[in-house]
């Protein structure tokens, strides 16, 4: 079999993280993982969603070498009016950041405008920081920080697709 | 189901499933290292491959009889490249959350060139010129 890539979320002041492969990345009013609808945690107008910390995971590199070139973006068809999401992805100058408690505050490190299309290149880094890095059995990519800030006119919330890319090496 | 065994390490294997796709390499010599070998029951990593005395490589769908092959016929200076593309797609804000498609990629490069084959999930085919 091919090997095993979860997305994993990070929560709380201790780490608590959750496999959100096959469940959701809602953003919401509480610093939760798999939130489980629109209506629940609501951000509301003019505020900020609490930050989501996510990294990639080798569950199980199975019959597989390793993975690479791990990529983050968002689909333009859904931000309502001038919300914006912030991230912290990038393909030139990337330096890793150490996980801290997710916060509603404007993020400070989740603070590039999230890529509109697929990146050429990759924009999650592995190891210490590097974007060439690969990932073996059992290893995490850096961490991604995302924050969903909210325009003062934003009246009900919307939808979007972000997607995860990886390319696998078996 | 055909199950095909892997050894990362001696005496200890794991099972490899079929891939929808999977590769073939011959050699000049008249040999080949296939990725799912039916004679031996034996799975095979792309970087068992031997470069340096490949003649051709292919591409084959599990229902060959069905799909034609792909070939790169391969040049002594061509890096042959394979991987899978992976995609995790989240509908934030829905009900419906993920998705995940698989992107068979191929091909080379050297010379200045780099050319990607990528098989999609519908089986189709695209190819790119870096």
């Amino acid at each position: 079999m091919a090997a095993d890539v979860n997305i994993v979320e990070s929560n709380g002041a201790g780490e608590d993280l959750t496999d959100i492969t096959s469940g959701n990345l809602n953003m919401g009013s509480g610093d939760y993982a798999n939130i489980t609808s629109s209506a629940t945690l609501p951000i509301t107008a003019d505020a900020n969603g609490y930050e989501k910390w996510v990294r990639f995971k080798v569950e199980d590199i199975s019959t597989s070498d390793h993975i690479k070139t791990m990529k983050v973006w968002m689909s333009t068809d859904g931000l309502t009016g001038s919300d914006v999401m912030m991230i912290y992805a990038t393909e030139s100058g990337y330096a890793s950041k150490a996980y801290a408690q997710p916060t509603a505050d404007d993020s400070t490190v989740a603070t590039y405008f999230i890529a509109e299309s697929e990146p050429t290149g990759a924009n999650v880094a592995g190891g210490a920081g590097s974007l060439t890095a690969t990932l073996g059995d059992g290893e995490y990519s850096n961490y991604i920080p995302i924050q969903l800030q909210v325009d003062a006119g934003t009246a009900e919330g919307g939808s979007f697709t972000i997607s995860f890319k990886y390319e696998e090496v078996a | 189901m055909t199950v095909y065994k892997f050894y990362r390490e001696p005496g200890k294997y794991i099972e490899a499933k079929p891939e929808r796709w999977r590769w073939e390499a011959y050699y000049t010599d008249g040999t080949s290292l296939k990725q799912f070998d039916d004679s031996t029951g034996l799975y095979h990593q792309f970087r068992e491959i031997d470069q340096g005395k490949l003649d051709r490589f292919v591409m084959r769908h599990e229902k060959s009889y069905l799909v034609p092959p792909i070939t790169l016929k391969f040049k002594p200076w061509m890096k042959l490249i394979h991987y899978y593309e992976n995609t995790v797609s989240y509908s934030v804000g829905m009900d419906i959350q993920t998705k995940g498609t698989k992107v068979y990629c191929f091909g080379y490069e050297g010379n200045g060139n780099k050319m990607i084959v990528r098989i999609l999930p519908d089986d189709t085919i695209e190819v790119e010129a870096k």
